[in-house]
């Protein structure tokens, strides 16, 4: 993939880059946004990995014009940690974010996701996920968990199905709230009791959930492997 | 009734008999125009003195001894003649014009003279008031112009939950307050212990109450207006002195609240950049999936040391400032030689910035100053530093020392781009970043624990900008040396 690393400290920069190049990417770099935007109007990028904190700009307000300019995936790397930053960033079309100090094998694991879906929704329209144990076709609206068909309502259908077309990767209270009611002014509480529905359907435990994880404050992560077939 | 009322009508009845007896006189001497003259004057003179009342009283008493003793037909009522009549007549005429004229005229000015005075009185009162900025000096600002008519003292009380507490003594008054206030809309009728209590209300509703205390006889309708608009002013005073305090305590409120984002953003950026470097560096060279030829894993490896390194001495200066902001014992002073530690400063300097040039200039004599020499080389090294990070490039660094007076005088002088305008006065901010420096590495805290260490002991930092040719600045430590040892000390 095309890379572009913006981040105003070039140690962290330098500490990426050989790790990334050994992984077969291509690396750009930015130290601030108007770099950053220089870089993605005049290179045709897979991924950008986003600071936040920008000596010329807030980081989000690239965002967009990332989105529509190079129609790249969106990772943002925060060192402040404030919940409010993640929704704002996601929201604004963000793929997925990551905390300083980030794990490597982290970082990774979320530019796999990016790639595949990148590479997945090259063009053709999906059907159906599978991945171990875990089957869901978007046609006939059947999730299928240990080869045992799950019946799930419109509603938890809906919800579901976008936690899994984002498989890996978090989405916002606020998306899922559009998803499942079409207006993001419900009560938060509608949306945690279907959560905790789905869960029951589909967890093994489902006090201690490993399918549909939580990030407080943000949202919510499908934490299965689903790819499309 | 007061004596003073008394004293009043005395004069009047005096004023009117003489009258009466002038005018006999002029009677007696048949000089009729002379005694009905003598007569009016009288009247004039009562309405002049005690107003349209007296006068009227008067002008109807004149007509009627006028009447009996003096117009014809002498001792006896009525009359006889037209002739009779005329003067009769013209004579009640004039005196009851006279007396209503005259009268009035002076209850105006009465008044007049009145709300002048009180205006005035009011003014001064609103003038001293204005003086008052804490809430404690309310108090005092109005005793200066009390005693005056009947108050020998004020006293403020303002709520303060179910309490009231006296901001300028700061006594409490648990409750005791509170069933006078009902009582006190009259206070005209005396008793317990003379005071007039008088709710102090704001724009916020009540603030408190105000205790006059009275002296001599019970207080007039009016004056007692007087203490109303007395306590409007007081209220408006205290109210003011209250909201000063609320715009200063938020004030406060939001420099905390600054040094705590300052705080927030140093620890997120400048905390979590090395740690973010070492992790990434450590998990590249961890991990299995990642292949890094020898020469990138030697790089990686060094970048980890360096940042821990980073890492260590951003945690040293975060405690060092909790070390100022807790306050710097006087046990942790001793007795040092400066020339001593500002060459263990340059020593620390050369070994960490390799490329350092500095210029030494040390007295031959030698003079103590009381510090802690651990922290005084740390300021010293900071300022040094500070100078090879923006100066350091251009010229050597001059660090030198010089005793003037009862002061040790360090200064530490680069040849850099100097330090303008507003930057002057921050550089020595917490967290502070100038713009050129916002690029290179650091929390912004090595000026100001220079500065907070030099002043734990009695010293001073500053810094003078452009030094020549309009560039370059001079950091200046001023520290106050103790008296030279006996030499029998060292004998």
């Amino acid at each position: 993939m095309r890379i572009l690393i913006v981040d105003d400290a070039p140690s962290i920069i330098d500490a990426l880059r050989p790790v990334l190049i050994s992984l077969g990417h291509e690396i750009f770099e930015a130290a601030d946004a108007k770099q950053a935007l220089d870089v993605v109007g005049a290179s045709d990028l897979d991924l950008v990995l986003l600071d936040l904190g920008l000596p010329d700009a807030d980081g989000i307000e690239l965002i967009p014009a990332i989105k529509q300019t190079a129609e790249a995936a969106v990772i943002v790397i925060s060192a402040r940690h404030l919940e409010k930053d993640k929704v704002r960033a996601l929201d604004e079309g963000a793929d997925d974010y990551v905390d300083k100090p980030f794990s490597l094998n982290e970082l990774l694991a979320r530019i796999r996701v990016a790639e595949r879906r990148r590479t997945e929704l090259g063009g053709r329209t999906v059907t159906r996920y599978v991945s171990a144990g875990l089957e869901i076709d978007l046609t006939t609206r059947v999730v299928t968990l240990m080869e045992e068909p799950i019946h799930l309502s419109p509603k938890e259908f809906a919800l579901f199905e976008l936690l899994a077309r984002h498989s890996g990767q978090v989405v916002t209270q606020r998306q899922m709230m559009i998803a499942g009611w079409a207006t993001p002014r419900i009560d938060g509480q509608y949306l945690r009791s279907y959560i905790s529905m789905l869960r029951d359907k589909l967890e093994v435990d489902p006090s201690d959930p490993e399918l549909i994880l939580t990030e407080p404050g943000v949202g919510y992560r499908l934490n299965a492997d689903l790819s499309p077939a | 009734m007061t004596r003073r009322f008394v004293i009043d009508i005395s004069i009047d009845v005096i004023i009117f008999m003489l009258a009466v007896a002038g005018t006999y006189v002029a009677q007696l001497g048949d000089r009729p125009i002379t005694a009905v003259l003598v007569f009016l004057s009288g009247v004039i003179a009562i309405a002049f003195r005690s107003g349209l009342l007296s006068g009227l009283v008067a002008a109807i008493a004149a007509s009627l001894i006028y009447n009996f003793f003096l117009s014809e037909p002498t001792f006896r009522f009525g009359i006889t003649t037209a002739d009779e009549a005329v003067p009769l007549l013209a004579f009640n005429a004039a005196a009851l014009v006279a007396a209503v004229m005259v009268g009035r005229l002076k209850d105006s000015a009465q008044r007049a003279y009145v709300a002048q005075s009180e205006t005035a009185f009011l003014l001064a009162v609103s003038d001293r008031l204005q003086s008052a900025v804490k809430i404690e000096e309310v108090e005092a600002a109005i005793r200066a112009i009390v005693p005056r008519e009947g108050v020998s003292a004020v006293e403020i009380f303002l709520v303060r939950g179910d309490t009231y507490y006296r901001p300028s003594t700061g006594e409490v008054d648990i409750d005791q307050l509170k069933p006078l206030i009902e009582t006190s809309t009259d206070t005209s009728s005396g008793g317990a212990g003379k005071s007039a209590i008088v709710e102090l209300t704001g724009a916020r509703g009540s603030l408190g109450i105000v205790k006059f205390k009275l002296v001599g006889d019970p207080m007039e309708r009016a004056d007692q207006k007087n203490l109303q608009s007395i306590a409007s002013m007081l209220a408006l005073a205290v109210e003011r002195c209250l909201l000063l305090e609320e715009v200063m305590e938020a004030r406060a409120l939001a420099r905390t609240e600054a040094l705590k984002d300052a705080l927030l953003s140093s620890v997120s950026h400048d905390l979590r950049t090395p740690l973010t470097v070492i992790r990434a560096a450590a998990g590249a060279l961890n991990s299995d999936e990642v292949n890094l030829p020898e020469a990138e894993r030697e790089r990686l490896l060094a970048s980890i040391l360096e940042h821990c390194e980073r890492l260590d001495r951003y945690t040293a200066e975060l405690l060092d400032v909790g070390l100022i902001e807790s306050g710097i014992q006087e046990n942790a002073l001793e007795v040092v030689d400066p020339a001593e530690i500002m060459h263990l400063a340059i020593n620390q300097a050369r070994s960490v910035h390799s490329s350092i040039r500095v210029e030494r200039e040390v007295p031959r004599e030698q003079h103590f100053i009381r510090a802690n020499s651990g922290m005084l080389q740390q300021a010293i090294y900071n300022v040094i530093d500070n100078a090879q990070k923006f100066g350091g490039e251009a010229a050597a660094i001059k660090v030198g020392l010089t005793y003037a007076g009862d002061e040790a005088v360090i200064t530490v002088t680069d040849h850099g781009p100097g330090i303008f305008g507003r930057e002057r006065a921050s550089v020595f901010t917490r967290f502070y970043k100038g713009s050129e420096s916002a690029k290179k590495a650091g929390l912004g805290l090595g000026l100001f624990i220079a500065k907070g260490f030099v002043e734990a002991f009695s010293g001073t930092l500053t810094v003078h900008s452009p030094v020549v040719n309009g560039r370059g600045a001079r950091f200046e430590f001023r520290l106050p040396l103790i008296a030279d040892i006996e030499p029998a000390v060292s004998a």
